[in-house]
């Protein structure tokens, strides 16, 4: 009981640090405002303004919904194929030595490239180059991360699971899955902010929908407190994925795995 | 003549270490038919749970064979309980009985065995939850839960207090005649050897070869260790456990 009071007092103090940090960066941006033109630096207001436009003209949900279902859709690719390559890996020096020096050579051509290339391959009209984008991204992030997860499965469950004749399909869903679910969680949220940048990226370089585009176009006619606007938006969803969906999912593994 | 369900011919083990090769098992043979209780008896690092992993195909010999017909079941009581962290006790028995036995059948043997381990009560309990003793349970009721034609224990009473030894070397003596598995018991407890055994099988300090192999006709139900008979088994092999000395 006392250590939880003193637990949530700390999470309260740190709390408070932080809203103080961001009300100081509030506050310098405001002042900040009052000395430069909108074009340059808008300020809190005019940027306020901005953003209510856009949930007026009902672009603001449009393309956070085009954006976020991009961004899931690649990123799940990213997850299934990342775990069925780690899975696929781990037994074999074969299969091994064939994929990491790959996967190390998506991860070292910087996404840009990819961009340029999902443009020229898929074109910028719908959704195949970002959801490309974001999936090549993601997908060494994934790998690595089960890759290193199988190695903490308890080779000794499996033994005897093998004893006990549990088929390999038995092994991987009721061993090898639970066992890794703390690791999937972290993938989960390491993949989905890099997958969320990813498709912003993709979108701003070559796409005619979602937040990127806008954020491109807004850019592009000078309506610097639109780009604003746009940034509190990406700040917002980031937000709302970190504590709506990330943490009570890091919470459960927890529980779960203890 | 009876089935045979192991069979080690010329075994010899070695591991690759940091110093070298390691010899863990030497040229050693043995045949283990249904019905018998064999007890493999010596010191600790001899190489005795090494002998039960070539047992169950975890580990192959570095020379010889280690035939287990196909199709015979095999259940294993590791020496350190090897339970699903995420499963109840009643789950971890199911996981591995449903690879075997149809449900109906299975729960009765589930129940009967839960029962009989002194488990029925924490059957919804999760590993964490349980002592050291009781996750020792869960793996012997486990093991005997599938209804194996060869049961591998690897010490399986260690540091469990008298009370519950004695109580569990009747339940496994009663599902022995039950089901007639065999069974291969290492140890290093004499007591519990000429206790349980038809055959006991003295082995040397690693690697583990063979010195002597004892064997004991009096029914298990009626041995005890006042018994002057089992008293004079014990004096033998104490007597040539301390000669390997
Ligand atoms: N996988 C392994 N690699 C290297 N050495 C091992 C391995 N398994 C067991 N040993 C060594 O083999 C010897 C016998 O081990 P073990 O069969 O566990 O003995 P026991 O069960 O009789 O106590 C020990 O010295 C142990 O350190
Ligand atoms: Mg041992």
């Amino acid at each position: 009981m006392a250590i939880s009071i003193s637990r949530r007092k700390g999470e309260f103090q740190k709390l408070a640090i932080g809203t103080a940090g961001l009300l100081v960066v509030f506050a310098c941006w405001s002042r900040l405002a009052e000395n430069y033109h909108p074009l340059i630096l808008p300020s809190p207001h005019e940027t306020g303004k901005a953003l209510l436009a856009l949930w007026k003209e009902g672009s603001l949900v449009s393309n956070v919904l085009v954006t976020l279902s991009r961004t899931l859709c690649g990123c799940s690719l990213a997850l299934f194929s990342g775990f069925a390559l780690a899975v696929l890996t781990k037994g074999t020096t074969f299969w091994q030595a064939l994929v990491r020096p790959i996967l190390t050579l998506i991860q070292i051509i910087p996404p840009v490239v990819w961009t340029v290339l999902a443009v020229i391959w898929f074109g910028i009209a719908d959704h195949v180059a970002p959801v490309f984008l974001i999936f090549v991204v993601t997908l060494p992030v994934a790998f690595v991360s089960f890759f290193s997860g199988l190695d903490s499965i308890d080779g000794q469950l499996v033994e005897m699971a093998a004893v006990y004749r549990c088929s390999r399909l038995k092994t991987i869903t009721e061993i090898y899955l639970p066992a890794l679910i703390p690791h999937f969680v972290s993938t989960v949220s390491v993949g989905i902010s890099f997958a969320w940048k990813a498709a912003i990226f993709a979108e701003f370089m070559g796409s005619t929908t979602g937040v990127g585009f806008a954020l491109s176009t807004a850019n592009s006619n000078l309506q610097t407190e639109k780009v604003f606007a746009w940034v509190l938006v990406l700040i917002a969803v980031m937000l709302v994925c970190e504590y709506g969906l990330l943490t009570p999912l890091r919470r459960r593994a927890a529980r779960w795995s203890a | 003549m009876r089935v045979v369900v192991l069979e080690y011919v010329g075994v010899t083990k070695e591991f690759a270490g940091d110093e070298g090769i390691l010899q863990v098992v030497d040229d050693l043979s043995l045949t283990i038919k249904r019905g018998e209780i064999v007890a493999l008896l010596g010191p600790s690092g001899c190489g005795k749970t090494t002998l039960l992993n070539m047992g169950a195909q975890l580990l192959k010999p570095t020379r010889g064979r280690v035939v287990c017909p196909k199709g015979t079941r095999v259940a294993y009581a590791f020496q350190e309980p090897r339970l699903l962290p995420w499963k109840t006790v009643e789950e971890n028995i199911r996981f591995v009985q449903d690879n075997f036995l149809p449900e109906p059948l299975g729960g009765e043997i589930r129940e009967r065995i839960l029962v009989q381990t002194q488990l029925s009560d924490f059957r919804n309990a999760y590993p964490d939850e349980l002592s050291g003793g009781m996750k020792q349970r869960v793996e012997i009721a486990r093991a005997l839960s599938i209804q194996p034609d060869l049961l591998l224990m690897d010490e399986p009473f260690k540091s469990l207090d008298p009370a519950l030894k004695l109580e569990l070397r009747s339940l496994l003596l009663a599902e022995h005649s039950r089901q007639q598995f065999a069974l291969l018991l290492v140890t290093h407890d004499p007591g519990e050897a000429v206790l349980l055994a038809d055959r006991v099988i003295l082995l040397s300090r690693r690697p583990a070869q063979i010195r002597t192999e004892i064997a004991l006709k009096a029914p298990q139900e009626l041995r005890t260790l006042a018994d002057p008979l089992l008293a004079g088994w014990l004096d033998e092999i104490h007597g040539l456990m301390v000669g390997a000395q």
